[in-house]
């Protein structure tokens, strides 16, 4: 139940995480539409997914419906293909997020120094900090790895609320809803709007990326 | 223990029927209803962020350049007026990210466990190693944290090594959903399409959502593969494919050599009887008993495939 929960809080961390990628390339409109389009073609998938999981509730998720569903004689050659690209995904979505992490630690310290520049090699220093700490957590904490993501998850939503309630009530100089839904921005250096809406998609595509990762407690 | 978060990938009936696994009990109601529902809550709740950020943002230029490098500690700090409002708002973001990194790290060396435990990886019988006293499967460990490293070590080489990472995470996790909804489509063409004993069923509209969902996965798929900022030069450039690239040529490599011969495909349902002993657990070898639908099918497939 615990997985469960935690996709449905990451989706505004996440998307928070990678406003940057948005905000250069199509603005607030594409992010916007952008993000109930993938939502809703998300959707055809979840239900597929869920068709699968209610006759095939086992471990390993994609990975094992490919195995079980497969023409026979493909099916361990397809198995080894999405089990390599499962892992990928889900190791190197561990690599964004110490970026993320260590984007806003980084952050937070220029906010309070002003006079402190961002170097590229200082955020990469941090992640290999984060990854590192992550690791021993991971070997010598694992017992208690449960209970701190009950308590980050409670954590989560309580953060969730503060962040929207305080900059809905302190923002003074609020944009106009045509900004917010129709405005178009492009400052990726291409010409094309298409090019700029095509990579603006990324931040959606990213944001909703992890309804199918529900095999750790669901199950 | 460690021990719970191994429970789901050595699939033993008993620790079910244990305490923490009580509130669901039955997976194969609940589990699709949960994948379901995960998308609503998200896209509602990112919907709400995504809006109130951008009533709340201020120059877009500005917002985009600041020297904090985070735009969403840029719109704190415009919207509160204050370092330390901004400050204490970012800090509880960070608090969240700090610790899925945690949550990160433990899923992703449980994959690659898991997968080198069916003899996915290269050396995959050292990476499937649990230590015997703690339960954790430390080489899986060190190796996700090396892989994690140098995916970060690509922003020492571009400046779009973040968006980069964020295309390789995303375009793995899309063409893992992409197969079995490929397999799916394929196996329903070639006729080995099997019944889905399930209680969740789409009927007649399965092959349709299958269908653009598949599509939509492959589109997203070509799309994380272009250019993050024009003009190209190696400096900027998307790493993505040439990740892949690497990724894919490791893959085959040991396929040939290893994964042909030795890769035995997902072991569900089947109990390692060591796994099973060290844990103190009763060991399983039939097809299990109890859980859900579909359970023998599921035993005889990887029979199948082991064969």
């Amino acid at each position: 139940m615990i997985g469960f929960s935690f996709s449905i809080v990451t989706c505004w961390t996440a998307l928070g995480g990678v406003l940057v990628v948005g905000i250069e390339s199509g603005g607030p409109p594409v992010m916007v539409w952008s993000w109930l389009a993938v939502c809703a073609l998300s959707l055809c998938v979840a239900y597929s997914f869920a068709e699968m999981c209610s006759a095939y509730p086992v471990a390993g998720g994609q990975y094992s419906w490919v195995a079980i569903l497969a023409p026979p004689k493909y099916a361990r050659g397809l198995a080894w293909v999405t089990g390599w690209f499962m892992c990928t995904g889900i190791v190197a979505m561990g690599a964004v997020n110490n970026f993320i992490g260590s984007n806003f630690l980084l952050g937070m310290a220029n906010l309070n120094n002003p006079s402190y520049t961002i170097q590229r090699w200082h955020c990469v220093l941090v992640t290999y900090l984060m990854a590192i700490c992550a690791a021993l957590v991971n070997i010598f904490l694992s017992r208690h790895l449960n209970q701190i993501s009950t308590a980050v998850l409670c954590w989560n939503i309580l953060s969730f609320f503060v962040v929207i309630i305080t900059i809905l009530a302190a923002n003074d100089h609020k944009q106009s809803a045509s900004f917010v839904f129709g405005d178009f921005q492009n400052q990726t250096g291409f010409s094309s709007s298409g090019m700029a809406v095509m990579i603006g998609l990324l931040q959606s595509f990213f944001g909703m990326c992890c309804y199918g990762e529900f095999q750790d407690d669901d199950l | 223990m460690g021990l719970l978060l191994w429970r789901s990938m050595i699939q033993i009936p008993v620790p079910r029927l244990t305490s923490e696994s009580r509130e669901m009990l039955n997976p194969s109601k609940e589990a699709p209803l949960a994948i379901i529902m995960s998308v609503y809550l998200g896209a509602i709740t990112g919907f709400i962020f995504l809006i109130s950020v951008f009533f709340c943002i201020g120059d877009l230029e500005a917002t985009a350049t600041t020297p904090t490098g985070v735009p969403l500690i840029q719109i704190f700090y415009d919207s509160t007026g204050s370092v330390g409002g901004a400050t204490t708002l970012a800090a509880m973001i960070s608090i969240i990210v700090l610790v899925c990194a945690n949550s990160l790290m433990a899923e992703g060396s449980r994959a690659l466990w898991a997968f080198a435990r069916d003899h996915g990886l290269p050396f995959s019988r050292f990476f499937s190693r649990v230590d015997k006293r703690s339960q954790v499967p430390i080489y899986a460990i060190v190796l996700c944290t090396v892989i994690q490293m140098a995916l970060n070590s690509i922003y020492f080489a571009s400046y779009e090594g973040f968006s980069t990472v964020i295309s390789i995470a995303t375009f793995g996790f899309y063409l893992s959903y992409g197969m079995p909804l490929l397999v799916r489509l394929w196996s329903r063409f070639t006729g080995h399409a099997k019944e889905m004993p399930g209680s969740y069923s789409l009927g007649k509209w399965g092959p349709l959502l299958n269908f653009i969902g598949l599509l939509y996965l492959i589109f997203a798929g070509i799309d994380f593969n272009f250019p993050q900022i024009g003009p190209v030069t190696a400096n900027n450039m998307n790493y993505c494919s040439a990740a892949f690239g690497i990724i894919g040529l490791i893959s085959l490599v040991t396929w040939i050599f290893d994964g042909r011969k030795n890769f035995t495909g997902p072991q569900t349902g089947v109990v390692n009887a060591v796994e099973a002993d060290t844990q103190g657990l009763p060991v399983v070898t039939g097809p299990r008993a109890s859980v859900g639908g579909g359970e023998k099918d599921v035993e005889k497939e990887i029979n199948a495939t082991e064969g």
